[in-house]
């Protein structure tokens, strides 16, 4: 591959990972014929690809055949679906979950900056209940489902339980809640560990061996043991879960021992004894954990001037056992030799802490437990991890050791790349609030903005990519908005991009659209995106649909347009019959909710036909004076088009020769006539309507127009 | 974030749940539940919508707290070209259920599902060629006893299909030819059906007479302050006068059909601002599980408590405000009636009466002022704020204080309400044979 590092550990900044993938050969099956002429790639949502394959363009569009062969075709394609560890859906159902803590943490946040009492400590303590509680919560979500046990009763050789798939995104999370957010029981870090370890040591490596996969292999050879403590096996896996400190596992597995059966046919009083005093110091081994909980073997102490007294004591009686005269006299030679073995590492032996672990975290774990159990500070870690490291070399990469790594050195630098390299843009957006924490120098790093990004600083850069990866798919799109609404500089813009291209085919669709968009009072993106659904909805033959939401965007300029096709498409279909059809759009007219542009006169029109009816049935002499205000009205109304100004005047003929009184002033009935001579004026420039009216249509009007001028002119002398 | 007790169990199902429904069964110890998914990811685009028979499982929690928790097993699937834009059941009187849907291209499925094991047993479909409806089908309606089904869409079409053992049949019962679109439907008895749709206009249909609707209910009642689109009507068998509609803007009103310029404001459009004007009101549903809160003085014009969602992820139970009618009436002696609001139209009627108390909200119809006094705005019971909408939910007819929903967030949720005493069931929906 040209331009590839001969060297990449030397001078790249990020790590390129030696094993990286072949290139992948995917056959796409296009189904269009030789030759293709020319192909079209583009991204479409996600990791879909979209590729379009052409045929030259036929140089004879009428030659014979033509209509078999096809000009080309797109196809989609998608692309890996990530790294098998988690897969999509359960990805989305964290990105689900994920957002009502993220909200309450911002929100808290956001509350407090408008405070500003940045100082004080009680808002010191507060934070790091908002923080906890926020870490504890993703922590929940992070869990994969427990299945109940199958079986009630426990079976006495099941002595490791089997990890289900546990996630090494939740490892990871809690390593970076352990060391950045419990800043409180950072005295009691090494049984944190301890339990860290426990859960997760199948993640530790991919390819060596370790502990637990020790026990597993140990658990199935189990049932061939007839004698279990003849077995050098089996008290190696003794010794190397008693070196991380599993002691539960240690009980189980040293309740399996033969000095525990009933039917014993020697006599094995020494051995019995020793066992059971080796198994009842490891039961109360003293321990530092906040919580004195039942569940944990050992003495737990809460506080550390206890413990010291009580692991002083404890290795005292640990010491008077090794040197005890007894061992002589215990005639099983493996149990003999196994039991010292654990007492020494219970003393911390190095040699056989070495010996007994197989990964160098276990080596740190067996450390902390047994050599250095008071050790404190990042630093005398780091520098006990590295001298574990060196014990046992590791040639794999593991990003979830990468990640410890970048801990215990306080590079927040190399945390986020880990993050960012193994767990991808969810765990950074989201892993920056504990980093953040963790120290001041980290966040002034996250939340300082630098020139080079354009001004944003690198949480709100993470939070934008995450954005992104969110807005790619059609069913989290939705989400993004919560993220980019958090981002000050540029996440405003984003958001109206995402929500304009929205696709805004189907009405549940557009408003959720348009939720989004009002309660970030983007009005402008809310009246393009009314107006593009609008016109699509016209588009398509939903007359209604699209004139709604043209009114609701008060879009004057389409609405105008769009009435002139609106009247020529009713024509003269508007007479009294089949008004019922048009009745839920004429309603919809007269909303004083947005504008209705040139489509008011419709709804004019049928208040003046409902009247005209009313005059009709010989109703009222008030009906028929409205009606003659309204048709005046509707005559000098600009909006009035002009090919209904014969039909309107033609239908109050009636109107106009009332024979009470006139109705019409001559000033009013001056301008219908002048109306009417427009209208023959009209008549000779192209282009012009002409309303489907009888012949004598006009020459009637005229009549009774000028019979109300006539009229006028006597009333009003 | 239930309260009251309330329990939700939300069960992830990787795709989007547009639509969920209760199947009713026939023993107590199945449940079934249909649910509309859809998964965008899927490898072919006609794997991507089904119509999936889940049957709901209590089983005992993993922690020893005594609560049961609800699992849904798959029983079967049936898979649709299109996606699913309604969902509707019923039971038949053939011993199966019937399931019906209808697409986002225009078509529409019957399936009949065997109450026993909740396998789909037959389908009946009319497709997707533009006859019955150009694009979307909004909404349908399933007949009580599953035989017949009324379709409407956003082209302005409204249709009954009637379903026999082996064909479906359809007719057109009005076309609009797209100058109105409907997006709501519900029956309201064997015969008459309403829907809903632009403006929040509600029309009221009976296909025996010709022509269109028989009555619409204005748009423009909120005096053009506000407007908006119908999502859901429900109409409750005993009420067949008055349609209980959600729709956009926070808006849940009952349209009484008896006072037709006059609906009856739940939340919105002027009403009482219970959701926030920005909300959309998917769905209403009558909730029989809820008892009214003045029960023993409830009239017959009181509304009764309706269940609705919304896209803020609002499930609450909303009930009419309670008005007193302070009336000085003529022997001089002043008096306060507990009423409704059509009631207390009725009453405006009479002139004798006026204002007696100086705690009062007037509002002002076409001919006198009418001041009422709002003594006890009921709150909202709200079940669930969830942070995603909800797009849709059930009461489980069987089991009123049960109720399933769809969440946005790709699960549905189970909500169970502590079971009340047994005077709830008089407000229940009635069993089919009743009407």
């Amino acid at each position: 591959m040209p331009g590839r590092l001969s060297d990449p550990g030397a001078d790249t900044i990020v790590p390129i990972s030696l094993e990286s993938r072949q290139p992948v050969v995917l056959s796409l099956r296009h189904g269009v014929s030789a030759p293709v002429f020319r192909v079209y790639i583009s991204w479409s949502r996600g990791s879909l690809l979209h590729v379009a394959c052409l045929r030259p363009p036929s140089l004879e569009p009428d030659g014979a055949g033509d209509d078999e062969e096809e000009g080309g075709k797109v196809v989609e394609v998608r692309l890996g679906t990530g790294d098998g560890g988690i897969s999509e859906a359960q990805m989305r159902r964290i990105a689900y979950g994920s957002v009502p803590p993220f909200v309450e943490l911002q929100s808290w946040k956001n509350s407090l900056a408008s405070l500003s009492m940045m100082s004080s400590s009680s808002f010191r303590t507060e934070k790091w209940q908002y923080i906890l509680e926020y870490s504890r919560k993703v922590n929940e979500l992070l869990k994969t489902h427990q299945i109940p046990p199958d079986n009630v009763i426990e079976d006495p050789r099941i002595i490791v339980k089997l990890l289900k798939e546990t996630s090494s995104l939740r490892a990871a999370w809690e390593l970076m809640e352990i060391f950045f957010i419990d800043k409180q029981s950072l005295s009691w870090l090494p049984e944190r560990l301890v339990d860290w370890l426990e859960e997760y040591d199948s993640l530790v490596t991919r390819t060596d061996l370790t502990v637990y996969s020790k026990l597993v292999a140990m658990q199935k050879k189990l049932v061939d043991f007839k004698v279990i403590e003849d077995n050098p096996d089996y008290w190696e896996a003794v010794s190397s879960a008693l070196a991380v400190g599993w002691l539960d596992t240690v009980a189980k597995l040293l309740r399996l021992h033969g000095s525990y059966q009933l039917d014993q046919l020697d006599d094995r009083e020494t051995e019995n004894g020793l066992v059971e005093a080796v198994a009842v110091l490891i039961l109360t081994m003293p321990r530092l954990c906040p919580d004195l909980s039942s569940e944990k073997i050992g003495q737990c102490y809460d506080t550390k001037p206890d413990f010291i007294k009580a692991w002083e004591k404890w290795r005292g009686q640990v010491s008077k056992l090794e040197r005890s005269a007894y061992w002589v006299q215990c005639s099983h030679h493996q149990t003999r030799e196994g039991l010292q073995k654990l007492l020494k590492i219970l003393l911390g032996n190095i040699s056989n802490l070495t010996s007994a672990t197989c990964h160098w975290m276990e080596l740190l774990i067996s450390h902390l437990l047994y050599t250095r159990p008071f050790i404190m500070g990042l630093e005398g870690l780091n520098n006990l991890a590295q001298k574990c490291q060196q014990l046992k070399p590791t040639a794999e990469y593991n990003g979830l050791m990468s990640l410890l790594m970048g801990i215990l050195q306080e590079s927040p630098e190399a945390v986020l790349a880990e993050c960012s390299r193994t767990y991808g843009p969810w765990m950074v957006a989201h892993g920056t609030e504990l980093l953040a924490a963790g120290s001041d120098y980290a966040d002034i790093q996250l939340h300082e903005e630098r020139y080079n990004l354009g001004s944003i600083s690198i949480e709100e850069l993470h939070w934008l990519v995450y954005a992104q990866v969110l807005s790619s798919h059609p069913l989290t799109w939705q989400i993004a908005s919560t993220y980019l609404a958090q981002c000050p500089k540029q996440g405003l813009g984003l958001l109206e991009f995402l929500l304009y291209k929205q696709p805004l085919q189907h009405h549940q669709g557009i408003f959720k659209n348009l939720d989004l968009s009002r309660s970030y009072d983007l009005d402008n993106i809310s009246a393009s995106i009314m107006k593009i659904a609008g016109m699509h909805h016209w588009k398509h033959g939903r007359k209604g649909f699209g004139i709604y939401w043209l009114q609701l965007a008060r879009d004057e300029v389409r609405l105008n347009r769009i009435a002139q096709q609106l009247f020529e498409f009713i024509g003269r279909s508007l007479s009294d019959d089949s008004f019922q059809q048009w009745e839920g759009l004429i309603e919809l007219l007269g909303t004083r909710v947005g504008s209705s542009g040139g489509l008011e006169f419709l709804h004019k029109y049928r208040d003046l036909k409902r009247l005209l009816k009313q005059v009709e049935d010989g109703r009222a002499v008030n009906a028929a004076r409205l009606a003659a205000e309204s048709l005046v009205q509707l005559m000098k109304s600009p909006s009035t088009p002009q090919q209904f100004w014969l039909p309107l005047l033609y239908d109050s003929v009636s109107l106009l020769n009332w024979k009470a009184q006139p109705l019409l002033r001559v000033s009013e009935t001056n301008l219908l006539l002048n109306k009417l001579q427009d209208l023959s004026m009209a008549k000779m420039c192209p282009g012009f309507v002409d309303s489907n009216l009888p012949s004598h249509a006009l020459s009637s009007v005229r009549l009774a127009l000028a019979k109300n001028l006539g009229r006028a002119i006597l009333e009003e002398c | 974030m239930a309260e009251y007790g309330d329990i939700l169990h939300r069960l992830p199902q990787s795709k989007s749940v547009d639509a969920v429904r209760w199947l009713s069964s026939v023993s107590a110890f199945d449940r079934f539940v249909a649910s509309a998914v859809h998964d965008p990811d899927a490898a072919l685009p006609a794997a991507a919508s089904a119509i999936e028979i889940h049957s709901l499982i209590l089983a005992p929690s993993a922690d020893s707290s005594s609560r049961e928790h609800p699992c849904l097993h798959l029983r079967s699937s049936w898979p649709s070209s299109s996606r699913i834009s309604a969902l509707r059941s019923s039971p038949t009187p053939y011993k199966h259920l019937a399931v019906a849907a209808s697409t986002l291209s225009g078509s529409l499925h019957v399936l009949f599902v065997d109450p026993v094991d909740g396998s789909i047993e037959s389908e009946l479909s009319i497709p997707n060629d533009r006859s019955l409806h150009a694009g979307v089908v909004s909404a349908i309606d399933l007949l009580e006893g599953g035989r017949e089904c009324v379709t409407v869409g956003e082209d302005g079409r409204v249709n009954l299909a009637s379903i026999g053992e082996s064909r479906m049949d359809y007719r057109r019962v009005y076309d609009s030819r797209g100058l109105a679109s409907y997006t709501a439907v519900r029956w309201a008895s064997p015969v008459e059906f309403a829907t809903g749709g632009l403006g929040f206009g509600v029309q009221w249909w009976d296909p025996r007479k010709p022509g269109g609707f028989v009555s619409q209910f204005t748009s423009n009642w909120a005096q053009g302050k506000t407007t908006g689109i119908v999502h859901s009507i429900d109409i409750h068998p005993s009420r067949k006068h008055i349609c209980m509609v959600g729709g956009s803007a926070g808006t849940v009103f009952a349209w009484d059909l008896r006072y037709p310029q006059q609906p009856i404001l739940l939340s919105g459009a002027g009403g009482p601002e219970l959701l926030s004007d920005i909300d959309e009101v998917w769905q209403v549903q009558y909730d029989s599980h809820t008892l009214s809160s003045s029960v023993n003085s409830a009239t017959s014009a009181k509304l009764l408590p309706v269940m609705m969602c919304s896209e803020e992820g609002i499930l609450a139970v909303l009930e009419q405000e309670c008005y007193i009618l302070a009336a000085n009436l003529p022997h001089g002696y002043r008096l306060g009636y507990a009423l409704g609001a059509s009631q207390m139209i009725e009453a405006m009627g009479s002139d004798d009466f006026s204002l007696g108390l100086d705690d009062y909200e007037s509002r002002t119809t076409s001919h006198t002022p009418v001041y009422l006094l709002r003594v006890t705005g009921e709150e909202p019971k709200r079940l669930l704020q969830e942070y995603c909408a909800i797009n849709s939910f059930d009461i489980d007819p069987q089991n009123p204080s049960d109720v399933v929903c769809a969440l946005e967030w790709e699960a549905v949720g189970i909500l169970m309400r502590p079971k009340a005493g047994n005077y709830a069931s008089s407000f229940g929906r009635l069993p089919p044979s009743f009407h």
